[in-house]
């Protein structure tokens, strides 16, 4: 897999840097998904994740002015979302008395219906919709276009490598992905509002 | 979908692969900002990566997530750019750089005079070494001496001065010189 140079985010962050505050929300599109996925491995708690990932994203942000690129902004940004995390982590474990109120109303649900399931939030369950319909639209795809989106998303192959492994252009490889990424948003938009 | 509308949204496609030649990014950066189809356009694409990679299992974002990020930092002071910074650091630099040159001026000034010192000494020692012969009570010693002595004044206000001046490295070259015993 090649190392690709995120020259999309390089460019967001010298627009935030220059006072452009509207080109942190491409950055925030870009990585909410990766950056709650990443906290909720911490937390383990998908309400938590949300306000964790808030917070890192605000943390950021106001952060921005010493952000000098000498790593990536996903790794620079990661490393404030683990921090964040850890710090929740570590201000809840000096809350005993809550995990214990806590354990206390957990245990008078029986059954499957968990105490996280009653309180998940209604864009939590259209998230999960959401990704079921994806997994749907891409199991329908046909072949060449499944096989190129997945080199390029799952693995991380670039378009030059798609097109070896393929053993077609790169101009067909980069049409592929398109007509892949349509088909999908077709299934897609109309839960996204 | 006009095909101007496709032509964006394939454009953004190779933007999301780094396929897309550097210099178009930020018009189509621009346009996204701008057009909220457009920019949805991005999160979804974005969101089918995220999937695709969690393999569907992975907790995502909530509708509103990115919605409450920007009105949070709307609320934010816009931040400083880096490049703010720079000038204060690059004037600092420069007044270091000026001073740095003062010192050298210095140094280049007194040993300019000094070489005119010394070759007034020097052309003395060879006038008497030339005349040695016919007076005999300017001794080729003496005149050594004087030179030496002027010569290891100019060592140390060298060395007085080179380090003002930083040239820390050539010190011990100097001490070397300026403590070399007569031959």
């Amino acid at each position: 897999m090649t190392a690709m140079v995120e020259v999309i985010d390089e460019e967001l962050v010298r627009r935030v840097q220059k006072g452009e505050k509207k080109a942190f929300d491409l950055l925030v599109l870009k990585y909410q998904n990766r950056i709650i996925q990443l906290i909720n491995r911490y937390v383990r708690d998908p309400h938590e994740a949300q306000d964790i990932a808030q917070e890192t994203f605000i943390k950021a942000y106001r952060a921005m002015a010493s952000f000098r690129g000498d790593s990536a902004f996903y790794t620079w940004i990661y490393r404030i979302a683990i921090n964040t995390a850890k710090n929740h982590i570590a201000a809840r474990s000096r809350r005993p008395t809550d995990d214990e109120i806590e354990m206390e109303v957990a245990e008078q649900f029986e059954g499957e219906n968990s105490l996280r399931d009653q309180e998940t939030p209604e864009g939590i369950l259209l998230s999960e919709e959401l990704g079921r319909t994806i997994q749907l639209a891409l199991d329908e795809l046909p072949g060449e276009l499944r096989t190129a989106i997945t080199l390029r998303e799952m693995d991380g192959l670039s378009y030059d490598e798609i097109a070896e492994v393929m053993e077609c252009p790169v101009g067909t490889v980069r049409s592929r992905i398109f007509r892949a990424r349509e088909a999908i948003d077709k299934k897609i938009k109309s839960l996204t509002g | 979908m006009t095909d101007q509308d496709k032509e964006s949204r394939m454009r953004i496609s190779m933007l999301m692969d780094s396929d897309l030649d550097g210099r178009d990014n930020p018009r189509l950066i621009d346009t996204m900002l701008t057009d909220a189809e457009l920019k949805a356009t991005w999160a979804r694409y974005n969101l089918m990566g995220d999937v695709m990679r969690s393999a569907g299992n992975g907790l995502l974002a909530d509708m509103d997530f990115a919605a409450r990020v920007s009105l949070a930092i709307t609320q934010e002071p816009t931040v400083l750019a880096p490049k703010a910074l720079r000038p204060a650091i690059s004037a600092r630099s420069s007044i270091v750089t000026l001073g740095l040159a003062a010192s050298l001026a210095l140094v280049a000034v007194i040993v300019g005079k000094s070489v005119n010192d010394h070759s007034d000494v020097f052309q003395t020692a060879a006038n008497s070494q030339a005349g040695a012969g016919q007076v005999a009570s300017v001794a080729p010693d003496q005149v050594d001496n004087q030179a030496d002595s002027q010569f290891n004044d100019y060592l140390v206000m060298h060395n007085e001065t080179a380090y003002m001046a930083g040239s820390a490295a050539m010190l011990p070259y100097v001490r070397v010189v300026g403590s070399r015993p007569n031959n």
